[in-house]
């Protein structure tokens, strides 16, 4: 397989009153095609900082690329021209958000706003745009296109709403499909529809997905490879059936951990204390190490490297010293 | 829709009666005693008397009232005695007048303050943001009478670059050929050049003092929502979608920010169709708001009751009408 998204040593700085402050940093990952890559982690670990500085949707004003690259079939996209940019957002990378009730234009009806992106990246008349529409609707499963074309996003629910967005980012036939939440906003049954209309669509388009959730769950069901990233920093990453079956870093443990089981309904669900630290509070050593339960003296004290384990996974967690494969 | 209107148009009319009422006793309350006024100064005291009952200005105050509503509900909206027509006659040659000067003052506004708005709010911390921080600022700060008085100077007695504040063109130009009243379309229409230039000259001024408030605030709205609509969802979906900032400013930002922006034009739109008193008198202009001052000055009741009400006649119309224009810019506004 051929990498087709590459991010190395990532690191961004958001501006502050005090200075800039990094939210990101050291971030590597791989996307190969026809692949799907979660991004797992807490509010505020950085995982849709990460996901949309990839499309350049950082305010401008605020977030800054401070170091590393991003590379898109071995290109580096990270300084290109805004206007050259352009070209790749929708067409080769596009997204699909959390808030499907406020990311469509509330003015414009659904088959314009679909066949704007249409206009824009392939050279198609409107007339054919048009059909091209009511196909993609009917790709996303959406039963009567004709109809659906004509109403305004408010007539909708939010799961037709959010295969509206998934029908958009796929208009511009797209080599990379970045999902942010894309479920979490949806009721729990249009959330399984959801993820299977992604599945669905991934099989048969052939595209790479970037799947960012909060739910351990939507990855088991969706993923090939997971990143668990915490404090602006990637902890593991590796295979989700290996990460499930054997975590290795004390927060992919946590989090798996705090996974509501039916088996011993009784038992009170598991968290991990305390909260993500904001990102100009990032601790010296370990920025887990004043939550981990496994915490050693060290971990205070050095940051601990990426190491490289077997079955292809890697943990960036002072345990595993020594242990490389 | 047509229910929705003939319904909001039901309700105006207890409005309606509601302010001329009101104005009917404040022109009362004016100090003058148009009797006398009618019979000039110098007048017998019996003349002034006699006057009087011919007006029926010696009758009850709600005697007074009555006679009015009477003559209102019969479509009659008076004679003023100090021009010597009926009051619908005056209007009806004063009001193009207005309405070019409203005109053309709103135009102006729009064509400088959207532009301006946006390039405030797209480029915030900028240096347009500042030239609309301040014109926002100067604008409403400014007062007509002064501005006025500064443009007269400059301009007219300084550079000499525009004609004497005098009206809508000057006396050795004939006006053009009567079809609208608007001399600027009139002269266009006949192809007259030099009155159009001349009208345009003498609108220069007075428009642009009556525009700079509707301006700053036009501007100020078109800021503060267009910085509201580019932090939503749909905006960044927009860019995502690799499309042109401007696109995505003009057409995704701008429909979004300009309902709020539609109530300001409105309602400026309005109040000033009501003819501006102080930048008519200022540029001795003709129209509504230079006869309601005369008829003041000469306790004229008539025409300050008839203009007060049209007035709000067209005030409330072109409310109902931006209201309407709701539901056109915006599909989840729907009315029954």
């Amino acid at each position: 397989m051929t990498n087709l998204l590459t991010i190395k040593q990532l690191a961004i700085e958001f501006s502050s009153p005090t200075g800039p402050v990094r939210v990101i940093e050291n971030v590597n990952l791989t996307l190969e095609a026809g692949e799907t890559l979660g991004i797992v982690g807490e509010s505020g670990s950085g995982k849709s900082v990460t996901a949309s500085s990839i499309m350049r949707l950082l305010p401008k004003d605020l977030a800054e690329i401070s170091d590393g690259d991003i590379q898109l079939k071995g290109q580096s996209i990270v300084k290109l021209s805004d206007s050259e940019f352009r070209k790749i957002r929708g067409s080769k990378i596009s997204m699909i958000f959390q808030e499907p009730m406020t990311a469509l234009n509330p003015v414009f009806k659904i088959g314009s706003q679909i066949s704007e992106m249409i206009l824009q990246h392939r050279k198609k008349s409107k007339k054919e745009a048009k059909a091209e529409v009511i196909n993609l609707l009917r790709e996303v499963g959406i039963s009567a296109p004709e109809q659906i074309v004509n109403s305004y996003p408010h007539q909708l629910s939010g799961g037709m709403r959010q295969r509206i967005m998934i029908a958009m980012a796929i208009a511009g036939d797209p080599e990379v499909l970045i999902a942010d939440e894309p479920t979490t906003a949806l009721d729990v049954t249009i959330q399984a529809q959801v993820l299977e209309l992604l599945k669905k669509i991934q099989r048969e388009r052939g595209m790479s997905i970037i799947l960012i959730t909060h739910d351990f769950g939507v990855v088991a069901e969706l993923c090939d490879r997971v990143c668990v990233m915490y404090a602006g920093q990637i902890v593991e990453q590796g295979k989700v059936s290996t990460i499930f079956n054997n975590p290795r870093h004390p927060y992919t443990q946590g989090l798996l951990k705090s996974i509501p089981q039916f088996v011993n309904p009784s038992e009170e669900l598991y968290t991990i204390k305390g909260q993500v630290p904001a990102p100009n509070q990032f601790p010296k050593g370990c920025r887990f190490a004043p939550r981990c339960p496994m915490k050693m003296e060290i971990c205070e004290l050095e940051e601990p490297e990426m190491i490289e384990l077997k079955e292809g996974i890697a943990c960036k967690c002072h345990l595993y010293r020594g242990e490389t494969d | 829709m047509l229910l929705y209107i003939l319904r909001r148009i039901r309700m105006m009319i207890p409005t309606f009666f509601g302010i001329a009422f009101i104005t009917f006793i404040l022109t009362r309350i004016l100090p003058g005693d148009p009797a006398l006024m009618i019979a000039g100064e110098q007048a017998l005291p019996e003349y002034v008397d006699k006057v009087r009952a011919e007006y029926g200005l010696d009758q009850p105050i709600y005697v007074q009232l009555w006679e009015y509503v009477k003559q209102l509900a019969s479509g009659n909206l008076g004679f003023a005695w100090h021009t010597g027509h009926p009051v619908i006659e005056d209007f009806a040659s004063r009001f193009p007048a207005t309405l070019e000067l409203t005109l053309v003052s709103i135009i102006l506004a729009i064509i400088i303050a959207i532009p301006l708005g946006i390039l405030a709010a797209a480029f915030k911390n900028s240096i347009f943001d500042y030239v609309a921080r301040a014109l926002a600022f100067f604008g409403t700060a400014m007062p007509i009478f002064w501005l006025g008085l500064l443009l007269i100077m400059l301009f007219y007695a300084n550079l000499n670059w525009l004609p004497a504040p005098s009206g809508r063109i000057s006396e050795d130009i004939l006006p053009p050929t009567q079809i609208t009243g608007l001399y600027i379309v009139d002269s266009l229409l006949s192809g007259d050049m030099v009155a159009l230039k001349d009208s345009l000259l003498h609108l220069a001024m007075p428009a642009f003092c009556l525009s700079l408030g509707t301006m700053a605030i036009i501007t100020k709205m078109v800021r503060a929502s267009m910085l509201e609509v580019l932090k939503q969802d749909f905006i960044r979906t927009a860019r995502s979608k690799g499309i042109r900032e401007f696109v995505v400013i003009c057409k995704h930002g701008l429909i979004n920010s300009f309902i709020p922006t539609l109530t300001v034009i409105g309602l400026q739109f309005g109040y000033l169709l009501g003819g501006s008193v102080i930048t008519e008198s200022i540029f001795v202009w003709p129209g509504i708001g230079s006869y309601v001052t005369d008829s003041i000055l000469v306790s004229d009741y008539a025409p300050i009751q008839a203009m007060t009400l049209i007035s709000a006649v067209l005030y409330a119309f072109i409310n109902l009408f931006v209201d309407v224009l709701y539901g056109v810019l915006d599909p989840r506004v729907r009315y029954e």
